[in-house]
This record gives structure tokens, C-alpha cells and sequence, in this order.
């Protein structure tokens, strides 16, 4: 009795693994055909439908191949705007894109549209994923309190060599990864005009002065925000006020 | 240059003058009183010369001549009076005042002619006498001057000099450039050298005055043909209906040694044009696209690019040559509304100072365009028309596509070594698209489910949290553990508490079921728990001698050790022997035995 229970459970969990296998694969080959369905799309010229189909893609499941690509389709389009956004967004994820980087070098190339200049620590933040800072933070600092810590103080072993160096290396770690999650903090305050003539504005008022009409896919830094005006720093037209919906931030949801 | 340095009033009465004037010259509103008072003083203290003169000073009966009055000073500074004190056979008529400054040596000088016309009706010999003007607080004397009037058809008689304005016949456009010429004419004996500041006037129109235009033409004057000096100036009206312009202009006399006329030096006599009327009309509605205000005859436009080559996202330079007769410098290049693929810088008409006349030649407009894409081969088609006013109608004046050839950008090609460019073109996985821009990726590979940075996410912070509290747990409990280690007494009252509370529920209940020998049996274990921790022993192993070593030396012979002795003598009474004792004897140790727990129970916490 005890044998034909021990079969059945086992049966039993080898056919959900299977069930759990299937759906996973079909959901993946789903995804995929998506995302194969926009190439052929781009492929055939249709820009604005295969911008449609990335854009539904990386609502389904956002990824930096898909805002590369939305990137190129909104671009051939004729959006440098939102094309210029996308490859932004394809960097943040996957800063080694070089195909990302290098369009967008093209766009502002083509468009005229100079780059916002880093901060130092910002520029440091770009070296890895705006994810990776976090986890790499978190991580040494885990591991400088499990070396330092943990093991001499609850764990009882003795404090080697090895483990010492171990924790100092972590600790450097941890003050360098800081860094990079300061710059990649900053840099949440990096957007991009999203339509042409976008007006910079002297006061956070919908009647005040005009200073320039910005261009779409001009980099912006914002500093602070008064009700839907954000007040913002540009490479090319100097500071002012912009409408917050003439704006897309790098690093907030939604396109 | 002295009387500048002694006199600061005058140097900045000059300047006041000077702009003041301008003012009056822009502006028809009346100058305040300290201005004017200003202006008098200033000019008051400059060298104050008043003249006057006939122009001619022989004339014809019933032919005009101009009486001019010159005065060295600003025109509102002079007031001269209402009536000139001249004969009565002459008939003066107040005409314009004009106002130049004359250059003397390293100083200006402000000098205002009045003219009046005048008209003998008998010959002979007419004089107006010496009369004063008021310049400032000055008065200044203008001298008699003599008009001999001779009969009609007399050799000796001559004509004045004049202005006229000439205007092709026709009606015109807004917008239409209109060569219009100032004419000055000879008297008669070449003693007009040339035209100073010549100036057309009109409120409806904008003028274009042509450099260089000045010559000597001939003219017909009333059948004669006559020298004339002549200027060309462009007027563009500007608003439509019946509209009169006139002219004006000082002109460069040879010097004569007649008595009667001015002898100031560098004088120049001031002439006026008699107004022209012309019509202007409105462009016709049906405009072609691309009409940007161009009136004219033009040839065909040409394109004329230095290269045929640029590289995607570079400038490049599109000159447009146009050529013909009209408006060329005021026009405005068209815009380029529909180029995809381009973007267009906006071109300036400022840019376009290359018009080689005033009217006839050819100007140039520079479009800046930058190719966005490689491979593109022919430059937008620019809609452009300008309107024929001798046709009356708009021509089509299209800039046709240039061909040329967009290459790749240098910056996007780098990322693809030209050694793999063919292997790169037939993998489908990694193909460049035409257009400069980097590979599409085929299938995903980064994902990140959301764009917000990890540390911006309340999440991570509640992970975090959740790993510091286990840590402190984790630490917490192993203090415990250690603790425990070190002091094992603890860990057996403890165990000793735990299972007294146990054993106190078996009394309890034996005791409520009134069941003595369940009773007697949790009594004596409950004692033996409560002892063993202070005597470092398992309860089980306990007798009554050891449960008394573990009670003060004071309880043991007292009443708590002749409990405990009669407790566990029932116990052994119970377990041993046959014959059960009697219950009601444990029933009477009960509240002693309930007391000294409580006591011993204390004694483990």
C-alpha cells in the first residue's frame, strides 16, 4: 500500500512539472512569435505597425532588444522623439547595446541634438545595468556583514586572513557600487522632450515667456517640480520650464 | 573745435539738435518746451547766418522762381515771419522746408531752407527787402535780394532748376517692386552737378534706394530736351488703392557769380518733386503653392550644390540661383514642408545678400539640409511660384530634385568592419538596415520588468528589512545558545518550570476527581521536579532525603520536612504495600503541600 502511494505521488508531481513545462514553453514560443511578427513587420517598412507590436511587446515583457527596436521602428517612422526615448530606455537596461548607442549617436547626430553631459559618478553608473548597482550594493554589503560579522560573531569560527581581506574587498565594493547607485539615482532625472517645439518657458505658467521651442529628442535634466511644469536644464536652450507632458523620463514606466 | 571745448552747451545743444530732428524727421509729435528752448540756445550760439536767393534770379513773367531762405540752424529754432516783406506784384507761396548738415571742417552745421515759390505778373525789378528771423533768442538779418522779371520769350529769362519724379505707366501690385526716378533738370546751363540725399516720401510705400544708380540723362521739359541728373530709387507699396509718393532731394550747384543767389558756403538748394499718383491692387487669390511674395519676370530657378555627395546626418549646402527682374531682395525663400527623410534648417532671407541690383539680376538662397538616412539619391522638390504682374497671373516656379548621393554616417558605419560587410548583409540575425541605423535585435534577451531603478523600488527595501531582521534573529538566538552553554542551571529550571506546570495540572486534576492516589503520585513528582535543579539531579532519581537537602536546614526538621516525610510515606505506601492508606490523611496535607509548591515554584524562577 505504502509502494503505491509513494508511485502515485511520484507520477503525480512528474506530470504538474510537465503541465507547469508546457505552459511556460508555449507562453515563451507566444512571445517570440511577437517579437518575430514586429522584425517581419520593420523587415516589410511597415515602421508604425511594427512600433505598435513592440510597443505591445514590451508591455508584455519589456526587455532592451524590444525598446531597441521600437527605437528604430518610431525613428523610421519619423518620431526622433520617442525613438530617441527607446534607445535611452535600451541603455538603461543594457548599457552594452552597441547598436542602441550607436543610433542613437545617429539620431542626435542627424537631428542636430547634443548630449546632456554626465556627472562623474553618473557617467561611472553607466558601466553596468541601472539594476545591477542595487544588487551589487546589497551584496557586498551582505557579504562585508557575513565576513565580518556573521561568521566570527554567530557563527563562532575565528577570524583568518582570507576572510578579512575578503570583507575589505566587500567593503570597497560597497562604497563603489554606492557610487554607481548615486549616478544611476541622478540619472532617474534624465528625459527627453518627446514632441518638436516644445517650449521652454520662463515661469511655470501655460502664458509665460517662451526662452526657446525645443527640439524632439533634446536630453533634458529636471531639478524640480511645480504642479505640471518641471523645471529643467538642456545642453543646447539653458533652463526652464516645460509642460509634463511634453516630457518622457529614462526611467519611468510607460511609452 | 575751440568753440566746442568752450562751450559745452553748444556741443550738447548739437547732439539734442541732431537727435531731435531725427525725431521729428520719424515722428510728427511736437517738441516739449525745454527741448525747443534748448534747441534755440544751442543753435543761437553756432555761427548764425541767415541768406536768401532767387532760383533763377531772371525770369520769364508768369514763370516761377523758388525764393529760398537759408538759415544755419535747427528748423525748429527759426521761426520767420508770417509775411514776407515783398512787393506786391509778386506772389510768394509757401513750399516745403528741407534741413541738411553741412560739414565745416572738424564741426557740423545745421542749415534749413524755406522755400517759396514766386510769380511775377509784370516785368521789372522786385526786391525783397532786409527782414529779421528769430533763431532762439537771436535775431538774425536774411538780406535783401533783387528778381528781375523780363518779358516772356526774353533770351535773358531762364528756368529754375527742378525735381520730378517719374513712374512707369500702369497699375501696380502690393508687393511689386516699382523702379521709380528722381530727376533733377537743368536750367539750362549745366549747372546741376549731381543730386544730395535724394529721398522719396510716401506713407504707403517702402523704399529701396539703388547705389550707384546717379547719371546724367536727358529729359524732355516742355518740348526741350534738357540735362538732367538722375537716381533710381525701388518703391514697394505696400497697401492698395490710389497712392501718391513724391521725392526730394538737395541738389550740387556749380558756383556762380551771381549776386542774387546764396553764398553760403556749401550751400545746396533744396528741391521738392510734385507728388505721383499711381493704383495699387491686390494680388490675385489663386496664389500656386510656394508663393512667398516674389513679383516679377524670372528665369527658371537653378540648383547649383558644390558636391553631389554627403554623408547621412552632415549638412548640405542647396544654393538656389534666381534671376531675373523684381523683388529679388526682399523675397523670402519658400519653406520645405514636406521632406522625409531631410531635415531643413530654416533658411534666413537675411542670409541673402547676394542681389547684384536693385531690381534686375540675381540673388541666391542657401538651404541647409542634412540627409537622415544613407542611400537617399535626390534632394526634396521645393514648391516654389512667384507672380508675372504683365502676365497678371502666378508661374509655377518649382525647385526640381537634385540628384545626389547620401552616404553612410562615418559615426554609425564604424560599428560594422567593412572586412565582414557581405557575411553581415545575409545574416538574417544580424543585418545593418540601410538606413545607418543599428542591427534590429531578433529575439529578446535583457529584460527588466520595470524601468524604476532597484533602490527606487518599496520592495528591495522590504527584502532588505526582512534579511536585516533574520540577521539580528539569527544573532539574538545565538547570544541565547551561548548563554545557555555557559549556564546549564538555567536550562534545567527552565526544564523544571516547564514540567512543574505539568505536573501541577495532574495534581489539580487528581485533586478536583478527588482521586488520592493520582494525587499523591503528582505531589511527590512535582516536589522532586521543583528540587532536582538545586541539587544538579534528574527528578526521577529523587528520594524524601534528597528532596529535604534541597529545602533551607530550617524547613527541613519544621513543618514543611514532616510534610514532605508523611507525603511520600503515603507514596511509598501506595507503590509497596498491599493495603491502600487512608485517602482523608492526604486530603489534610493538601493546603500545606499547595503552599510549600507555590513556594517552591517561586524558588525556580
Amino acid at each position: 500500500m505504502l509502494i503505491r502511494s509513494a508511485f502515485f505521488l511520484r507520477s503525480l508531481a512528474l506530470l504538474s512539472a510537465g503541465v507547469i513545462w508546457l505552459a511556460f514553453a508555449s507562453a515563451a514560443r507566444g512571445e517570440t512569435n511577437d517579437f518575430e511578427r514586429a522584425c517581419s513587420a520593420y523587415d516589410t517598412r511597415d515602421f508604425a505597425g511594427a512600433a505598435q507590436l513592440f510597443g505591445d511587446e514590451i508591455k508584455r515583457a519589456p526587455s532592451a532588444e524590444a525598446w531597441r527596436n521600437l527605437g528604430n521602428a518610431k525613428w523610421q517612422a519619423g518620431h526622433p522623439g520617442p525613438a530617441i526615448l527607446a534607445w535611452e530606455r535600451a541603455l538603461w537596461i543594457n548599457p552594452y547595446d552597441a547598436d542602441a548607442a550607436a543610433s542613437l549617436r545617429f539620431a542626435r547626430q542627424s537631428a542636430q541634438l547634443a548630449e546632456l553631459p554626465l556627472r562623474w559618478w553618473e557617467t561611472f553608473s553607466t558601466c553596468l545595468p541601472a539594476n545591477a548597482w542595487a544588487w551589487l550594493a546589497v551584496g557586498s554589503l551582505w557579504l562585508t556583514i557575513a565576513l565580518g560579522f556573521v561568521l566570527p560573531i554567530i557563527l563562532g569560527r575565528r577570524r583568518t586572513a582570507w576572510t578579512q581581506s575578503l570583507a575589505a574587498i566587500a567593503f570597497g565594493g560597497l562604497l563603489l557600487t554606492i557610487t554607481g547607485a548615486a549616478g544611476i539615482h541622478t540619472r532617474t532625472a534624465l528625459g527627453v522632450v518627446w514632441s518638436g517645439g516644445t517650449p521652454l518657458l520662463q515661469v511655470p505658467t501655460h502664458h509665460a515667456q517662451t526662452l526657446a521651442r525645443l527640439p524632439a529628442g533634446e536630453a533634458i535634466h529636471s531639478r524640480y517640480r511645480r504642479g505640471n511644469y518641471f523645471f529643467v536644464r538642456t545642453s543646447s536652450a539653458g533652463s526652464g520650464w516645460v509642460e509634463e507632458t511634453r516630457l518622457r523620463f529614462i526611467s519611468s514606466p510607460g511609452h | 573745435m575751440n568753440c566746442l571745448r568752450q562751450s559745452p552747451i553748444l556741443t550738447a545743444g548739437i547732439f539734442l539738435l541732431a537727435g531731435a530732428s531725427f525725431a521729428q524727421q520719424n515722428s510728427n509729435a511736437p517738441l516739449d518746451a525745454t527741448m525747443t528752448q534748448l534747441l534755440r540756445q544751442a543753435a543761437a550760439e553756432s555761427e548764425l547766418v541767415a541768406d536768401a536767393g532767387f532760383d533763377p534770379a531772371v525770369v520769364a513773367v508768369g514763370e516761377p522762381s523758388l525764393y529760398r531762405v537759408i538759415v544755419t540752424a535747427a528748423p525748429e529754432a527759426v521761426d520767420l515771419p508770417e509775411k514776407i516783406p515783398a512787393p506786391d506784384e509778386l506772389q510768394l507761396q509757401k513750399e516745403g522746408v528741407g534741413s541738411s548738415f553741412v560739414s565745416k571742417g572738424p564741426t557740423s552745421q545745421y542749415r534749413t531752407t524755406f522755400n517759396y515759390r514766386v510769380t511775377a505778373r509784370t516785368a521789372g525789378t522786385f526786391t525783397i527787402e532786409s527782414f529779421g528771423a528769430n533763431v532762439g533768442a537771436w535775431r538774425v538779418g536774411v538780406p535783401p535780394r533783387t528778381l528781375k522779371v523780363v518779358a516772356a520769350g526774353s533770351p535773358e529769362a531762364r528756368r529754375p532748376s527742378s525735381l520730378r519724379l517719374e513712374v512707369p505707366a500702369g497699375d501696380f501690385f502690393v508687393g511689386q517692386a516699382i523702379r521709380a526716378q528722381i530727376v533733377a533738370l537743368d536750367p539750362g546751363d549745366s549747372s546741376v552737378l549731381g543730386l544730395v540725399e535724394p529721398k522719396a516720401l510716401g506713407n504707403a510705400f517702402i523704399f529701396d534706394r539703388v547705389s550707384g544708380s546717379q547719371r546724367r540723362d536727358l529729359r524732355e521739359d516742355n518740348g526741350r530736351s534738357v540735362s538732367a541728373m538722375v537716381e533710381e530709387v525701388i518703391a514697394i507699396p505696400i497697401r492698395e488703392g490710389r497712392q501718391a509718393f513724391s521725392a526730394q532731394a538737395f541738389v550740387e550747384l556749380r558756383p556762380t557769380s551771381d549776386s542774387q543767389t546764396i553764398k553760403l558756403r556749401g550751400y545746396r538748394p533744396f528741391l521738392e518733386a510734385a507728388p505721383v499718383n499711381i493704383v495699387v491692387r491686390h494680388l490675385p487669390g489663386d496664389a500656386l503653392p510656394g508663393f512667398t511674395g516674389l513679383i516679377g519676370q524670372f528665369q527658371p530657378p537653378s540648383p547649383r550644390p558644390a558636391s553631389r555627395e554627403v554623408h547621412a546626418g552632415d549638412p548640405f549646402d542647396l544654393p538656389i540661383v534666381i534671376q531675373g527682374t523684381g523683388n529679388l531682395g526682399r523675397v523670402i525663400p519658400p519653406p520645405i514642408t514636406n521632406a522625409p527623410g531631410w531635415r531643413v534648417v530654416p533658411t534666413s532671407s537675411h542670409d541673402n545678400q547676394s542681389l547684384t541690383a536693385g531690381l534686375d539680376g540675381s540673388n541666391v538662397f542657401h538651404y541647409t539640409l542634412i540627409p537622415l538616412h544613407p542611400g537617399m539619391t535626390a534632394t526634396p522638390r521645393i514648391p516654389f511660384s512667384y507672380f508675372d504682374p504683365q502676365q497678371n497671373s502666378y508661374v509655377d516656379f518649382t525647385i526640381p530634385s537634385i540628384p545626389i548621393l547620401v552616404l553612410r554616417s562615418a559615426g554609425a558605419g564604424t560599428t560594422v568592419p567593412d572586412t565582414n560587410t557581405t557575411s553581415v548583409i545575409h545574416n538574417a540575425s544580424a543585418r545593418r538596415t540601410p538606413e545607418g541605423l543599428g542591427n534590429l535585435a531578433r529575439r529578446p534577451a535583457h529584460f527588466a520588468a520595470s524601468l524604476v531603478p532597484m533602490q527606487q523600488r518599496p520592495a528591495f527595501w522590504w527584502s532588505q528589512l526582512l534579511l536585516a531582521i533574520g540577521l539580528a534573529g539569527w544573532y539574538g538566538w545565538s547570544r541565547r545558545r551561548r548563554f545557555l552553554a555557559a549556564h546549564p542551571e538555567v536550562v534545567r529550571m527552565a526544564r523544571a518550570r516547564r514540567e512543574l506546570r505539568w505536573q501541577d495540572r495532574r495534581r489539580h486534576r487528581a485533586a478536583a476527581e478527588r482521586d488520592a492516589v493520582a494525587y499523591a503520585r503528582a505531589a511527590v513528582a512535582s516536589l522532586r521536579v521543583a528540587c532536582a535543579p538545586h541539587l544538579s539531579a534528574r527528578p526521577e532519581a529523587l528520594v524524601c532525603d534528597d528532596v529535604l537537602r534541597a529545602l533551607p536546614p530550617e524547613e527541613q526538621n519544621g513543618e514543611t520536612g514532616k510534610l514532605l516525610r508523611q507525603l511520600f510515606l503515603f507514596a511509598d505506601e501506595l507503590a509497596f504495600k498491599d493495603k491502600s492508606p487512608h485517602p482523608e490523611t492526604l486530603w489534610s496535607l493538601q493546603p500545606a503541600l499547595e503552599t510549600l509548591m507555590a513556594e517552591l515554584r517561586r524558588r525556580l524562577c
